[in-house]
């Protein structure tokens, strides 16, 4: 079977979670016998060739251009039966074209992909809601407040320039190339839903987590007798929809009798392009908390594992819904339970008492409410929650599973689902 | 007296005969003296005979004798009583050496003669009483004076202070320095090369001759016995009205003659009225004896002046009179004062009075003017053209006036002669009367014989008429009259002006409104002011004005043709008080076209204050102004270009008609829908982009999309707006299928195969004129499934459409149903018919009511309307208006296109929705 895999960046230039995703998936069935799989990923200009949108990095990767924005998702680069695309498809000659997001690629692509290769599976894996929600697909309201369904209307209420007509023709439009997809794969049942709510057949979309390399465990942190679990680490992109802020502030309430008890380590990229104040708000919060709050900057996916050694717990502070987010997954794969908001794929992912505790979405003082039980939480209770945590959904079995919906009609599919 | 005649001319007469002696010769002032000599030949008598004529009811003879002074007239021999007055002759005493105890010249008159042989009797005394000599008389009375006969009178002392000329006669003031020598005299007259007349210096009713006490001339004549009566004023039958100066004396040589100016009937009068101490009872006497009404007024006129203007308040004031053509006098002049009210008011001619009253133009007094004036409060100023008018040789026009209150006044203004510059030139320092002259120049029959009569007459009122208007304001502040402004105003050519102004008149309503334009031409617009409403004004001018009324501005359309920049003025009147004049600058603007009208219509305050007169806004004009102001030009085969995107299809079952305008982004959400509807592989699919300004995003998209969506269809452009009945127009132009569907570019098809399940029910449906689907918004409630007729009683007058069911979910009948009215968004039809109904009609400003225009018309031709709701598409109508909030200038275009609808169903032109059958 001949795969090809577009997603909306590479790893190796940016390390979001569906990229990595992505390029697992590509590495994961180019690793099985009988399966060739192609990557084709969407850079930026500069990154490119002139003359031409396409870049191979290798034989089975690569580059390709485009600049498809939110609003319109409209592909930049030529998509007709002379274009480059056209040319990469028909060399490439795939039986499945895998949209692994289509945020910069463009949704005509997916009709591209169908005219030069009519006969090929067209799949695609929802990362946010971008489909539905203009506000950066985060599924809140530009005010703030959290959005639980979208119509024209509401979402005209949250971009005033904009009329109910222009959302009802986005829609209208990106469903357009919707119908030409045959199989949509949400790798959280909460997002799935969503896309259900939005008007996409149910048969046609199913939930099947993104996979992560096997990796061996590591151990508990070595902490000494009646020390208190109070070692907590934020790992990912440093933005407001990220909540770090959210959790800074919680640190910050902790009581001086405490604090000796508590850390927090943050480790992530993307601070310097946040709004001034923001970085004010972040920097003041980080100076103010010395005693317990630790900045780190960016990582490799590489050392996660050492990170992880020498920390209690991952604490998330999303104040959106999230998909599926990675880290969840690297924090079981390692063994560390998982502190959340209460909303979305998080909560879908992590079970309370199981994975790890969730606190009320968007509210410091309920996670600051959540460390002090911790701090009075027994060793041995934080050591049998260890034992409950849950597997990470392997790569193996991601891509074993991919395989299986690529080769099956819509049918099987929902057989399978 | 030729000396070598003198023997023929002697007559023998035989004294011892004793008998009277016939002498059947004649007697005649062209014959010789008769002289009667002793043996000795010595002359002992002589008489001849000068002048014999009539002179009114009068015969006269003029003639002198010497020797026997007894003279009776016969008749048929029979004597006639008649008067003899005696003059002296030295002349006939120098040349006869004969004693005379008696003046020798004599003239005899007889009054009412009879008819019949006249003779004359010469009694010669001392022979016997019955001796006498007879001489017949001819009959011909009017004899010249024989000069040669009267050579040698003797001069006396004379002055002539003033000859009137009346027709036909001469009176002359004067006096004569020998007081005993004036009964008898002749006074002898020439003017310019004609010969010598002799008028005895005797009363007769005809001539009147009085005498007049004159101290003045006693006194320098060192006479020192002012007793007698030494002036005279008389009446001669002397016609001096060709002459400007006759020569005057009273010897028959006229070697003392004096030159004597002569003051005509018209003429200055100075010299009359110097004499007018002396002699004006004199000549008022004459005057009424001759009972001659001319010189009756002249006299009166001299009174009126000595009496003295100055001591009595002005009536009239002449500003200028010019003479045009020589006999054509053109007065400007001014009323002194409101509450004159003139009787009459004439120029004296020497035919007469000429009548200045009935041809007199009024206008009022401009503000300076009045200010000016000491008296003048409401004065107005004049002007008048007479034909016809022969100025006096002095250059001075007498104008007489009276008032009804018997209040007179003479006076004389110098004329000017004028050429058309002249003319100009006082038009243009009589603004005020401009308009008046001008008229009065170009109805005058004098003056229309003159070269390029006509020309120089428009010339002349362009040219006063720019001078005027320059000098204009579009505002006035006078609260005896108006407070007004004029705001906006625009040139539509053929179709006129559009006017947008505001008026307050504290005391009382505008009489009249009319608009002027240089070339003379007018037009009353009284009834069409349209009272707007200017809370604006209104309130700025409250404090001032009480009762000032919000509803105090106006929008008028005038009929006047007016290309831009022509000049045009308004002009308010107000029965007797001034005219207003206001200044109608065409207001500056970029804009035509439709960008014309939005700019006019939003000029219009506050429309939803007048909701219910707003058909009638249109009515009064400002529709006819709009349906000249929207674009009409036609769009040229070879302007038009497309481009063909794909393969066109064979033989297309649809022409698929999208008009674009701003938003060429929903051609792209249509060719989205429309790549997997097989419909359109051989459909003929047409974009027509009716905006400029959008052709090459529209081409980049059309490009863009052509090779993804893999459905053929075509783009056509024009560089043009066109609006949305002339966009589909072009689009059907170029359509090859013979069906058409006319899709807005807003409409989303919910599912494929509409199209041709669509085009099965146009062939289908009993009579089908036209199919359309039920559109439905973006929320799926119905946004059209037909439309009906629909009166508002907020907008009476407008007939507008109704959306049944707009807005409600729908729960109808999918089987098709007819309806009065369909949309154009979404409507399908037959290309014939299309073609042959002449399409969507342009008449209607960017887009309403076209569609139900066109469905009214397939009506016309006894098709019916289907919904066919079984197709439904999504129609994001975002045009769509709320009538009864008039806002702005789309929903006044809206209504525009209302009352056109309307007027063209009253017309006939289209069927009426409300009463044809479905």
């Amino acid at each position: 079977m001949r795969t090809v895999i577009f997603s909306h960046g590479h790893p190796k230039f940016s390390k979001g979670g569906g990229e990595l995703a992505a390029y697992h998936l590509f590495n994961g069935i180019n690793a099985l016998e009988g399966h060739e799989a192609w990557f084709v990923a969407r850079a930026p200009e500069k990154l490119l060739h002139l003359g031409t949108p396409v870049a191979a990095l290798n034989e089975r990767e690569f580059l390709i251009a485009g600049n498809a924005e939110i609003p319109t998702l409209t592909a930049t680069i030529a998509l007709d039966d002379t274009s480059d695309f056209a040319d990469l498809l028909r060399r490439i000659q795939p039986d499945v074209i895998h949209f692994h997001h289509y945020i910069f690629l463009g949704m005509e692509m997916i009709r591209a992909a169908r005219n030069t290769c009519p006969n090929a599976k067209i799949v695609v894996t929802l990362h946010e809601y971008i489909a539905i929600c203009m506000n950066s697909g985060q599924m809140i309201k530009t005010d703030g407040r959290l959005c639980y369904s979208s119509s024209p209307r509401e979402c005209a209420e949250c971009f005033p320039d904009r009329t109910p007509e222009d959302f009802f023709l986005r829609e209208r439009y990106i469903k357009t190339y919707f119908d030409l997809v045959d199989l949509f794969i949400s790798p959280s049942e909460f997002l799935r839903q969503r896309y259900i709510d939005w008007g996409i057949e149910a048969d046609r979309i199913v939930m099947l987590e993104n996979g992560i390399p096997d990796a061996p465990a590591i151990l508990p942190r070595n902490a000494g007798e009646d020390e208190v679990r109070g070692r907590f680490a934020y790992f990912g992109q440093i933005n407001p929809f990220k909540g770090v802020d959210l959790i800074l502030e919680a640190f910050s309430k902790l009581r001086k009798r405490s604090r000796k008890h508590f850390s927090l380590d943050i480790y992530g990229s993307g601070l310097q392009w946040q709004q001034q104040a923001y970085r004010d708000r972040l920097g003041a919060l980080i100076e103010d908390n010395k005693d317990v709050i630790r900045f780190h900057g960016p990582y490799e996916p590489s050392e996660l594992g050492t990170l992880m050694t020498s920390i209690d717990w991952v604490v998330m502070g999303s104040v959106w819904w999230e998909n599926s987010p990675l880290v969840i997954q690297e924090a079981f794969r390692f063994g560390r339970p998982v502190i959340c908001p209460d909303i979305g794929g998080m909560a879908e992912k992590v079970v309370p008492n199981v994975g790890g505790f969730h606190y009320r979405a968007r509210e410091s003082f309920s996670l600051f409410a959540l460390l002090e039980e911790i701090e009075g939480m027994s060793d041995d209770d934080y050591l049998a929650m260890l034992s409950r945590l849950p597997r990470h959904y392997s790569l193996d079995a991601a891509v074993e599973a991919h395989l299986a919906y690529y080769g099956h009609s819509r049918a099987a599919v929902e057989i399978t689902a | 007296m030729r000396s070598g005649d003198a023997g023929l001319s002697t007559q023998l007469f035989d004294p011892a005969k004793g008998s009277l002696i016939e002498l059947r010769q004649h007697l005649s002032s062209t014959t010789e003296p008769f002289v009667v000599r002793d043996a000795s030949s010595a002359p002992t008598a002589a008489i001849k005979l000068d002048q014999a004529f009539f002179r009114g009811s009068e015969l006269c003879f003029v003639g002198w004798r010497l020797g026997h002074a007894r003279i009776e007239i016969l008749c048929n021999g029979e004597v006639v009583k008649s008067d003899l007055a005696e003059l002296s002759r030295d002349d006939v005493m120098e040349a006869f050496p004969i004693e005379s105890a008696f003046k020798p010249g004599f003239v005899i008159t007889i009054d009412e003669p009879p008819v019949g042989e006249f003779t004359l009797r010469w009694h010669i005394l001392g022979i016997g009483a019955s001796n006498a000599v007879e001489f017949a008389l001819d009959n011909n009375w009017d004899q010249q004076v024989d000069e040669s006969a009267n050579a040698g009178a003797h001069p006396v002392e004379f002055a002539i202070d003033c000859a009137i000329s009346v027709p036909g006669r001469m009176i002359l003031t004067g006096w004569l320095g020998d007081h005993h020598s004036l009964r008898g005299r002749a006074v002898y007259v020439r003017a310019g090369g004609g010969k010598v007349r002799m008028f005895p210096f005797v009363k007769t009713d005809a001539n009147g001759l009085a005498r007049v006490f004159r101290p003045d001339v006693s006194r320098a004549l060192g006479a020192g016995d002012d007793r007698y009566p030494l002036g005279f004023v008389v009446c001669l039958d002397f016609d001096a009205d060709m002459h400007r100066e006759v020569s005057i004396a009273f010897d028959a040589s006229m070697s003392a003659a004096k030159n004597v100016t002569v003051t005509s009937i018209d003429g200055d009068l100075s010299a009359v009225q110097s004499v007018w101490g002396g002699s004006g009872f004199a000549l008022q006497t004459l005057a009424a004896t001759l009972d001659d009404r001319l010189l009756l007024d002249m006299i009166d006129d001299v009174d009126v002046m000595a009496m003295g203007n100055y001591a009595l308040e002005s009536l009239v004031a002449i500003d200028r009179a010019l003479v045009i053509n020589g006999s054509n006098v053109l007065l400007f002049g001014r009323l002194m004062n409101d509450d004159v009210e003139l009787s009459s008011l004439e120029i004296v001619t020497r035919k007469g009075p000429c009548d200045l009253m009935g041809n007199l133009r009024r206008a009022s007094l401009p503000a300076h003017i009045r200010a000016q004036a000491l008296r003048a409060r409401d004065g107005f100023a004049f002007v008048t053209l007479v034909d016809g008018v022969m100025p006096p040789s002095h250059g001075m026009l007498r104008i007489r006036a009276a008032a009804r209150d018997g209040r007179r006044q003479v006076f004389e203004v110098p004329t000017v002669v004028a050429d058309w510059s002249t003319i100009l030139g006082e038009i243009n320092t009589h603004q005020y009367l401009a308009d008046e002259a001008v008229s009065q120049i170009s109805e005058s029959r004098g003056l229309r014989v003159l070269p390029n009569f006509q020309e120089r007459v428009a010339s002349l009122r362009r040219m006063s008429f720019v001078t005027r208007q320059s000098a204009m304001s579009d505002h006035v502040d006078d609260r005896t009259t108006t407070i007004a402004a004029v705001d906006r105003v625009y040139a539509l050519g053929d179709a006129g002006l559009l006017v947008f102004g505001w008026h307050h008149e504290p005391e009382s309503p505008i009489e009249s409104v009319s608009v002027h334009g240089p070339s003379g031409a007018v037009v009353d617009v009284t009834d069409a002011l349209f009272p707007l409403p200017r809370q604006d004004v209104s309130d700025s001018l409250k404090s001032r004005f009480v009762n000032v009324a919000e509803m105090c501005g106006f929008l008028c359309h005038v009929r006047l043709p007016t290309q831009p920049g022509e000049l045009r003025a308004m002009r308010l009147t107000f029965g007797g008080k001034r005219d207003v004049w206001l200044k109608l600058e065409q207001t500056r603007t970029e804009a035509h076209g439709v960008e014309l009208i939005k700019e006019v219509l939003s000029s219009i305050p506050a429309p939803f204050k007048i909701r219910d007169r707003l058909f009638t806004l249109f009515d009064k004009g400002l529709g006819d102004a709009i349906e000249a102001m929207r674009p009409k030009r036609q769009v040229e085969e070879t302007q038009i270009q497309q481009r063909q995107f794909g393969a066109a299809p064979a033989s297309p079952g649809v022409s698929v008609i999208v008009p674009l305008y701003g938003r060429f982004d929903f051609m792209r959400h249509q060719l989205a829908h429309f790549a997997d509807d097989s419909d359109f592989d051989d459909a003929d699919l047409i974009y027509v982009v009716d905006d400029p300004s959008i052709v090459t995003p529209t081409l980049d998209t059309a490009t863009a999309y052509s090779g993804l969506i893999r459905k053929p269809f075509r783009v056509v452009w024009y560089g043009r707006n066109l609006g949305f009945a002339g966009a589909n127009n072009v689009g059907v132009r170029v359509a090859r299928a013979d069906k058409l569907l006319l899709l807005n570019s807003d409409v989303i098809p919910r599912a494929r195969g509409w199209l041709s399940t669509l085009s099965t029910a146009l062939d289908q449906l009993p009579e089908a004129g036209a199919v359309g689907p039920l559109l439905q918004f973006a929320d799926d409630s119905v946004q059209h499934a037909g439309m009906a007729p629909k009166r508002d009683a907020y907008l009476p007058g407008f007939l507008l459409n109704t959306h049944p069911g707009k807005g409600q979910s729908w729960g109808g009948n999918e089987s098709p149903s007819q309806h009065p009215l369909l949309t154009a968004a979404c409507f399908m039809l037959r290309t014939a018919d299309y073609r042959r109904l002449g399409g969507l009609d342009e008449g209607y400003v960017i887009g309403d009511f076209e569609d139900s225009d066109l469905c009214l018309k397939l009506v016309k031709l006894g098709r019916k309307l289907w919904l066919v709701p079984k197709v439904k598409l999504w129609h994001l109508e975002r045009q769509s208006q709320n009538l009864e909030q008039i806002a702005g200038h789309r929903q006044l275009i809206t209504l525009f296109n209302g009352w056109r609808y309307q007027k063209r169903i009253e017309a006939g032109v289209i069927a009426d929705p409300e009463t044809a059958k479905y």
